[in-house]
């Protein structure tokens, strides 16, 4: 099976309660990506990564994963998919080892060497018993468990959430090494902006429910733009602009972040006259923050002259 | 699925052992407490006779002990297995894998039950052996004896399932999420009340069925109503009706209790020691009034008013009654009431202990030092062992053998006086060779309960009084006679030294009468014979008339129990069935089912599943509305972005004007790019 | 060869622009000579932990400024710099970063023709570390 999009939905959703949680997501992410699912907290990742496992019933709408309905995927599919979950929870009382026999009893294809490899990555001892690891430790076991099957889609939810540096780091490397081959898929959701800045091809932003970005990284990057407008005394008021993300007023200057900053954009901007307009450079998680925060004015009072508008 | 097996015995060992070590301890102090109670026994000539499990293997304390145990820990068993994966990421860990749902349940289940079994069955199993075990057990045994408690072992299988249950429902409410449980408790409760072996073991196989395909279907969506496979459906459905429909009655039935006075009234006929008959009647628990037949109320002396009753019932005498039976043998209508009630501690002589083994129909010993069978008594005399064609007691129809006194003992044509010190039956009387007179049942009178004044013996065509030594002091006919009249009671009249009495009418025979048959009573002494006969109109009433509270009551009980129910005995009649509480049952299943098929349209439901409810609601009124509440779940619901009605969010299109959902709102920043498929 | 590069994330410059920067400033300073071998994409992306994609992205530009070439089966070697730069874009390159120097200077009152000194000092350290040019 070689299907060029690994997931797929249309229109997925999931109430709870009255309100939606994943309010009509259409993704699709393509075989050999590695694809940064990206939204604040209770933004749906979470229960759309569980949807997607067949783990929570959609109130409406479809989806599939390897070409698998996600409403009856079947063991065949289950074998090639991984999944890490964020809490990385494992029985308390098993041993490190004894996990890796237990999930090998169940894999038809289960690369020991693989198993070993991670687990001496992260420094664990066979006969530790989960309940004595710490998190870091817990998250390379569970890391090591879903790897070892050496499944065709790998699907992290929150994988570095509480792992130390160097926890952290040895899970970006295995991701890393993941990519050497072709047809194998990682899509992970993350806070770790760094993260997603260094592995991903792709990134989705959910923002409250509802899919806004789908698109490479660069053309995130490229099109989320921050303008610096100074003016000799208070700056005036913003006026509407499409795609504005946020603005700031500070004293005598005035910094606009947008989507989508094109010739109409700087029209508006240079009608309002400032002294200087320049171009400020954003870093990847200022983008982020600029995207998902809160959208609108926001100010600063520097002194009490300045006036709210 | 066996690494699954293994790691679920491994996970939840501990808790099979602590049960193991409990069941068995508390085992092991019930043998070593009877053990001790036998060895006080001996040499002792008036032991405390109730204290003593005679055949511990029916014994109540054991079937209490084995009721609550396998019910518990069944139930702690398999919520425990559950509530291993609490967590949803750690259930997701147990999911995610290449196995479907249901091996994963059946590994889990194969598990648990193997536990349940070494926890619950290795403990009984090893009691049953020390039972059986030669020199132990003073008492006899027969198979059947170990149905009682195989059967409640196998009952905690259901707590089990049921356990599990609770332990997966995603309801919000916790007691919502243990209604599993009311199925499991009523299976448990039905099963003391069974006619049948058989019928027992069937309601115990549709309990685990119906629960375990719940826990399985609850498997598939993790405890949640949607995205069950139907057959989950139904059996969740199924699973928690008798827990809503525990809750309802009992609702009605405190409401009813706080609200209600129950008015009832009775009478009845009384003897004083003088043979003057009075009528008691009592209406609505206050004072009981005495009244004589002419209607003169009965005075205390002293004060003027109604005597007390505490004084009347010092002047009444003290009658012997006796139940007749002649003819098809006498079940107790419940198998389990079969199994245990085989065997009749009889009395304990200063060395062993006297039985009535119903099975032989002889006396049997056991010596309280061996604690073993040393032989048995008939009509015959002694013999060594149990003759199977030896004589009997008891009469051919198959007695069922009830007899307030240890003394006397008889069969169908003579009365035996019994002394175990010597082991020897005497012969105290034998019926006069008429035809068709067999002996029905004998009775000890005395004035104070428990002198031996006189034996009465109850036959075909006669009531005979003798004295303690045989001899017939006096013999009345009996009539009028079977079987419409079917009880005899014989009273000492002491101030006149004569004696009294009764014909009382079965009660299936004044039923057919309308209650018009009398009771006969006779005055007759020794002398003279017969001095007086009298007719008195029945009081009891018959007929149905149903109060109130019990009209209300059937307004919480589903319409198909009421009738399924009273078939569920020996002998069943369609009379059983209570008709007129029935029409009450309807009518609120009647109201159920509009409420219902409106909740269902509202929320769009599908409409063979509309109609599958309406039915559902029709046969089992308010608990099934309940159940419908409980089981199913609620779509949430927004207005149409075309027709402007509002409209569940679980269906595509509109229910009214078939649009589909507009997607979310666009804000300006969207950013979207067709996805190169890479290398 | 001795190639270090460092790239942080959370700056303002891309990530793949940050390994373009450093191979070309290596290129400038003498480490990276012409016919040195540079790392494959894999390695590269295994070391600094980053998507391969995004290291093929940086070797595609350097390729494409003519600093670097590919040679199959062989691997990535440094190829002799054409001067496929315009004058002007050079010019435009070197504007801020004069800027900067001399804006620092002036801050650190450094004289003009301290300044002047310095910078002849300086290209004649690089001449010689060059072997001249």
């Amino acid at each position: 099976m070689n299907e060029p999009l690994v997931i797929r939905t249309r229109g997925l959703t999931r109430y709870f309660g009255a309100k939606p949680a994943v309010h009509d997501l259409n993704l699709e992410v393509p075989r050999g990506s590695v694809f940064g699912f990206v939204g604040r907290n209770g933004s749906g990742k979470t229960t759309t990564i569980r949807m997607l496992l067949g783990l929570l019933q959609p109130t409406r709408g479809e989806g599939s994963v390897l070409d698998y309905d996600i409403r009856a995927l079947p063991p065949e599919a289950r074998a090639r998919i991984g999944y890490l979950t964020e809490e990385h929870q494992l029985y308390g009382w098993m041993s490190v080892e004894a996990c890796g026999e237990f999930q090998s009893r169940f894999y038809p294809r289960w690369n020991e060497k693989i198993f070993r490899g991670v687990i001496g990555h992260f420094g664990l001892k066979p006969a530790a018993r989960v309940k004595d690891l710490s998190r870091g430790e817990r998250a390379g076991l569970c890391l090591g468990l879903t790897l070892a099957p050496e499944p065709e889609l790998l699907i992290l939810d929150d994988p570095a959430l509480g792992l130390d540096p160097v926890a952290h780091r040895a899970l970006i490397e295995s991701m890393i090494y993941l990519t050497r081959r072709s047809d194998r898929t990682i899509f992970f959701s993350s806070h770790q902006l760094a993260d997603v800045e260094r592995v991903a091809d792709y990134i989705a932003v959910l923002d409250r429910s509802v899919l806004r970005v789908c698109c490479s990284l660069d053309t995130f990057r490229n099109s989320v733009q921050q303008v610096r407008l100074r003016f000799p005394g208070a700056p005036p008021p913003m006026p509407k602009i499409p795609g504005l993300l946020q603005a700031f007023r500070a004293e005598g200057e005035l910094r606009v972040t947008c989507v989508h900053y094109n010739g109409a954009t700087e029209q508006a901007l240079r009608a309002l006259a400032p002294t200087e307009m320049e171009r400020v450079p954003l870093s990847l998680e200022d983008a982020f923050i600029s995207y998902l925060g809160e959208r609108g004015e926001k100010s600063f009072i520097l002194s009490e002259t300045e006036a709210q508008p | 699925m066996k690494t699954l097996i293994l790691k679920e015995l491994r996970e939840n060992v501990k808790l099979a052992v602590l049960g193991f070590g409990i069941l068995t301890l508390i085992l092991v102090l019930n043998a070593h407490g009877y053990s001790t109670d036998l060895k006080a026994l001996s040499g002792s000539s008036n032991p405390q006779q109730r204290s003593l499990p005679w055949q511990p293997l029916v014994s109540s304390d054991i079937l209490a002990i084995t009721t609550f145990f396998c019910a518990i820990f069944g139930a702690v068993l398999g919520w425990f297995q559950i509530h291993n994966e609490r967590h949803r990421d750690l259930w997701a860990f147990l999911i995610h894998r290449p196995a479907t749902r249901t091996e994963i349940f059946v590994g889990k289940t194969i598990a648990g039950l193997t536990l349940y079994v070494l926890g619950a069955g290795l403990p009984l199993a090893g009691f049953i052996a020390w039972a059986l075990a030669p020199g132990q057990v003073a008492a006899p045994f027969e198979m059947v004896m170990l149905w009682p408690v195989t059967v409640l072992f196998l009952s905690g299988i259901v707590y089990y399932f049921a356990g599990m249950l609770t332990g997966l429902r995603q309801a919000r409410w916790y007691v919502s999420r243990a209604l599993g449980l009311g199925l499991a408790l009523i299976i448990s409760l039905s099963l003391r009340e069974e006619p049948y072996l058989g019928l027992a073991l069937v309601f115990i196989l549709i309990g685990v069925i119906v629960l375990a395909t719940a826990v399985w279907g609850g498997f598939h969506s993790h405890g949640f109503y949607r995205g069950q496979p139907v057959p989950g459906k139904l059996a969740l459905t199924g699973a928690l009706m008798p827990g809503c429909g525990i809750v309802l009655a009992m609702a009605a039935v405190m409401s009813i209790a706080f609200l209600m006075r129950s008015s009832y009234s009775w009478s009845r006929y009384q003897m004083t020691k003088d043979g003057t008959l009075y009528k008691v009647t009592q209406e609505n628990g206050e004072q009981s009034s005495v009244v004589d037949l002419a209607g003169k109320p009965l005075l205390d002396s002293k004060t003027g008013r109604m005597i007390a009753m505490a004084d009347f019932n010092r002047r009444v005498c003290n009658p012997a009654q006796i139940n007749l039976n002649f003819g098809g043998s006498v079940s107790h209508g419940r198998w389990l009431n079969r199994s245990c009630d085989r065997v009749f501690f009889w009395q304990a002589t200063p060395d062993t202990l006297w039985y009535y083994w119903d099975r032989y129909r002889r006396l049997v010993g056991y010596d309280i030092a061996t604690r073993r069978f040393i032989g048995s008594l008939g009509p015959d005399g002694f013999a060594l062992d149990v003759p199977g064609d030896g004589t009997r007691f008891g009469t051919d129809q198959g007695d069922y053998y009830v007899v307030a006194s240890r003394r006397i003992i008889n069969t169908a044509q003579s009365v035996y006086e019994l002394d175990l010190d010597h082991r020897t039956a005497r012969t105290l009387f034998t019926v006069t060779n008429i035809p068709n007179e067999t002996i029905g049942r004998i009775g000890e009178v005395s004035l104070n309960n428990y002198d031996w004044d006189y034996t009465l013996v109850v036959t075909r065509h006669f009531v005979h009084l003798l004295t303690p030594e045989g001899k017939v002091v006096w013999r009345a006919d009996y009539k009028p006679g079977y079987p419409d009249y079917n009880q005899v009671q014989v009273a000492i009249l002491e101030t006149t030294n004569s004696f009294a009495l009764w014909f009382t009418p079965s009660r299936s025979a004044q039923e057919k009468a309308g209650g018009k048959l009398p009771i006969r009573v006779t005055w007759l002494d020794r002398v003279q014979g017969v001095l007086k006969n009298t007719d008195l109109p029945d009081l009891a009433h018959y007929g149905h008339e149903w109060q109130p509270q019990e009209k209300l009551m059937s307004l919480s009980i589903s319409p198909v129990l009421m009738v399924v129910l009273p078939l569920l005995q020996e002998h069943p009649r369609m009379s059983d069935i209570p008709w007129g509480l029935l029409w009450y049952s309807l009518a609120a299943a009647l109201v159920c089912l509009p409420i219902g098929w409106w909740l269902g349209r509202r929320y769009s439901l599908a409409l063979p599943a509309c109609w599958g409810w309406a039915a559902f609601h029709l046969a089992f009124g308010i608990p099934g509305l309940l159940t419908f509440l409980c089981v199913q779940e609620w779509p949430a619901r927004e207005p149409c972005p075309n027709c402007k009605k509002l409209r569940v969010v679980d269906r595509e299109q509109c229910e009214h004007c078939g649009a589909g959902f507009a997607p979310p709102e666009r804000n300006g920043t969207e950013l979207f790019e067709p996805l190169v498929v890479t290398k | 060869m001795t190639l270090s590069i460092n790239i942080s994330t959370g700056s303002n410059t891309p990530i793949y622009k940050q390994i373009t920067d450093q191979v070309r400033l290596a290129v400038a300073t003498g480490r990276l000579a012409v016919g040195d071998q540079l790392p494959s994409v894999r390695a590269l992306a295994e070391d600094l932990v980053v998507n391969p994609n995004t290291v093929a992205r940086a070797y595609a530009d350097l390729a494409r400024e003519g600093l670097i070439e590919s040679r199959a089966g062989r691997g990535v070697f440094v190829t002799r710099k054409r001067k496929m730069f315009m004058r002007e874009e050079g010019w435009r390159r070197l504007e801020p970063l004069m800027d900067a120097m001399i804006g620092e200077a002036m801050v650190l009152d450094f004289t003009p023709q301290e300044l002047r000194e310095a910078f002849e000092k300086k290209l004649g350290q690089w001449k010689n570390a060059k072997g001249g040019e």
